[in-house]
């Protein structure tokens, strides 16, 4: 009995050190890894500052974008393609052409728009979710969503970005979103990817290609008929 | 027999050959289709994934065409149905009982192993499920050789009608679903991906 006590003690002692600071390595590296390649920045006063400068200089932003939507359960990928253009003040067009045809505009605060040949005419006034949600679409773009308190956010970085994590305090936007992910360029602090993760784990991704920035866009892109 | 009431109850009644309605089961390993929705004046779009599971359960997921999910709809082989998640405004008893009705018509799942009754007129040839409320009816020419509609019917009158079309690879193109007694149309063009 003793000295299977003694044997207890010699054995498991070293053994639960090892434990204890295995497991304090996989917190380690599993908090550090929330996004791979990427750590936490501190000094949020200085990003934001650099955010809204760099923002306040893109009137117009026109891109094209490839969407894709994960069903995690069902081991599915839905990928859409098409064409983007942001003027400010909250002017948005996006036009999907792949593989269904799509038109979203957002003139203000009023949304078109227009599946096949059925149009349909929102005021976000009339819908608080929708609006909530547009207001992300132009926040994210407009360099505006650290001011959005509908969400509260932290901001990581690698060599090439920023990536902006919003999660959602707005108890309606809480039931569908875990977080919104928007990750910033560094060289001119555009949008390059917007990623929308739903409580299910499901998520869209939005990534913009072939940007460019104050191209000359007329306003007649954004005209609600 | 049934009363004098009845849908189709003028109907000679023949000899049941189920087997025949298997050829218009859909299968859906996997497929897009570009969906709207009109419900009583509002109207609703978007994108509907079909999937047989490898249980053979079957899901059904709508989202808009953003990404943002309405409803994720699993029906099991057992009859069996789960809500994986459905957004609060459509998250009520009536609007879940009558979009598990209509796409239960459509699936056609475990057809072989229900009950049914045929009768033909003239011109077309009917199958019937009886439900424990209503029943469910496959409408095709007398030969079989084609699925005209479908019906969830009451006792007396068709509630909802739908159509499949334009079979692609056993899987068709079109699907319309409208109900007869309120404006609720589901239609889905199927998108290739």
């Amino acid at each position: 009995m003793k000295s299977s006590g003694w044997t207890k003690c010699v054995i498991c002692k070293p053994m639960n050190k090892a434990i204890l600071s295995f497991l304090l390595l996989i917190i380690c590296i599993v908090s550090k890894a929330q996004y791979a390649g990427y750590t936490l920045v501190s000094d949020i006063a200085k990003f934001k500052e650099q955010f809204s400068s760099a923002s306040q200089k893109t009137q117009t932003i026109k891109s094209d974008f490839v969407q894709e939507k994960n069903l995690s359960m069902l081991s599915e990928k839905i990928t859409s393609k098409g064409k983007f253009w942001f003027k400010k003040d909250n002017l948005v067009r996006m036009e999907y052409n792949s593989p269904f045809q799509y038109l979203m505009i957002i003139n203000k605060n009023n949304v078109y728009m227009k599946d096949g040949n059925k149009e349909n005419k929102v005021a976000t006034s009339s819908n608080k979710l929708f609006q909530q949600i547009n207001k992300i679409t132009v926040d994210c773009v407009q360099g505006t969503a650290l001011n959005n308190t509908d969400f509260k956010f932290k901001i990581f970085e690698n060599e090439k970005g920023f990536l902006v994590e919003l999660t959602p305090v707005a108890k309606n936007l809480k039931e569908y979103f875990k977080n919104i992910n928007i990750v910033v360029d560094k060289k001119d602090y555009s949008v390059n990817r917007i990623d929308m993760i739903e409580l299910s784990g499901d998520n869209t991704v939005i990534n913009f290609i072939n940007k460019e920035l104050n191209a000359n866009i007329p306003d007649a892109l954004f005209t609600i008929h | 027999m049934q009363g004098c009431s009845s849908l189709y109850n003028n109907l000679q009644k023949t000899e049941t050959d189920k087997t025949c309605l298997q050829k218009f089961k859909p299968k859906f390993s996997s497929a897009l289709y570009s969906a709207k929705i009109d419900v009583v004046g509002k109207h609703l779009s978007g994108l509907l994934v079909i999937k047989k599971m490898p249980d053979s359960s079957t899901r059904i997921v709508f989202s808009n065409e953003m990404g943002f999910t309405f409803f994720d709809f699993e029906f099991q082989q057992d009859g069996n149905f789960v809500v994986h998640s459905i957004i609060k405004q459509m998250d009520k008893k009536a609007v879940k009982k009558t979009l598990r009705k209509d796409f239960e018509l459509v699936l056609m799942q475990n057809l072989e192993n229900k009950t049914s009754y045929s009768f033909k007129d003239s011109s077309f040839l009917y199958t019937a499920f009886p439900q424990t409320k209503g029943t469910y009816y496959y409408i095709t020419d007398l030969n079989c050789s084609q699925l005209v509609k479908m019906q969830r019917a009451s006792k007396s009158k068709a509630v909802v009608e739908a159509i499949m079309e334009n079979y692609v690879n056993d899987i068709p193109d079109t699907i319309d679903i409208s109900h007869k007694n309120f404006q609720f149309d589901i239609g889905l063009k199927k998108l290739e991906r």
